[in-house]
């Protein structure tokens, strides 16, 4: 669990030091996507004797839905060159309350007190971070001024 | 140059199609396909793959060592944290503990990071946003 927690948070500080490093957000993307496809392969046929060959149906779910994350990742380290992983981090993370509204939405999933909490407390911190990012522009334009 | 509407129309981008990225996984559940999970994560990342490829058609000669190291890096932390997760789940740990340790406790290592070692500065909005922030997903991933 706590690999699983460095992991996921050692991927947020690569972002921001992919951009500290000046290095391509399309190359990174590209890169990051290869070397996974890669591994996951790698699992699929050495560790659990298969191949990814399937039904049509999971690869017409598979394919356009790991297009979106392919378009998140390159807009996400596109997006970090103006603005801070502190709070960038946490926006598309947020983003969790997209599977959730769909879920309850279309597969009427239960709408639990905690589940309402936590969907009305998501926009608020995105108002607040986009709040903070406008201000924090404020120092720097009036330097210029 | 730092643009805060680039970065605002940007993270839009990012927000809504890492939202809509992981609801496949809902819709093969849904579908009884969920114990095809490995065969979906590789059609999941080959998407990504071919949309990232693309995207980089015209910059693989001028591929540079950085990216190659950073990108791999990247691959395989994004790769490692689903398969730790899953393993520890597999391994009896309960979901209301696994997920709001890896969803909050990276965010705020992130968080972390950002301030110490790359010195960010962070408003009061923004204290109180990222507070909020981990909250609303604590909450959502034991929910």
């Amino acid at each position: 669990m706590f690999l699983g927690l460095a992991s996921f948070g050692l991927l947020g500080v690569f972002h921001k030091l992919a951009d500290v490093k000046e290095a391509s957000p399309k190359a990174i993307t590209a890169i990051l996507y290869l070397v996974s496809l890669f591994f996951v392969f790698i699992s699929l046929t050495v560790f659990q004797k298969d191949t990814p060959f399937t039904s049509g149906r999971i690869l017409a779910i598979g394919l356009p839905f790991g297009l979106f994350a392919g378009i998140a990742i390159l807009a996400f380290q596109a997006g970090i060159r103006h603005g801070d992983i502190t709070t960038s981090w946490l926006i598309i993370n947020l983003s969790s309350a997209i599977p959730t509204v769909a879920s309850i939405l279309i597969y009427k999933e239960a709408v639990t007190p905690t589940k309402v909490v936590a969907l009305i407390l998501i926009p608020i911190a995105i108002l607040l971070l986009w709040k903070e990012r406008r201000q924090s522009d404020r120092p720097r334009r009036a330097a210029d001024a | 140059m730092r643009d805060a509407a680039a970065w605002s129309k940007l993270m839009s981008i990012a927000f809504v199609a890492n939202g809509l990225g992981p609801f496949g996984l809902k819709i093969l559940t849904a579908q009884g396909l969920s114990a095809q999970q490995s065969k979906y994560l590789f059609w999941w990342y080959a998407g990504g793959s071919l949309f990232a490829a693309a995207a980089f058609a015209r910059g693989w000669k001028r591929l540079r060592a950085k990216e190659l190291v950073l990108g791999a890096a990247m691959g395989l932390c994004s790769l490692g944290g689903q398969s730790f997760t899953g393993l520890s789940l597999a391994h009896g740990m309960p979901g209301h503990i696994v997920f709001p340790v890896t969803t909050g406790g990276s965010l705020f290592f992130v968080a972390t990071a950002g301030i110490v070692l790359f010195k960010e500065r962070v408003g009061p909005y923004g204290l109180v946003g990222i507070c909020l922030g981990i909250c609303s997903l604590v909450l959502l991933s034991i929910s």
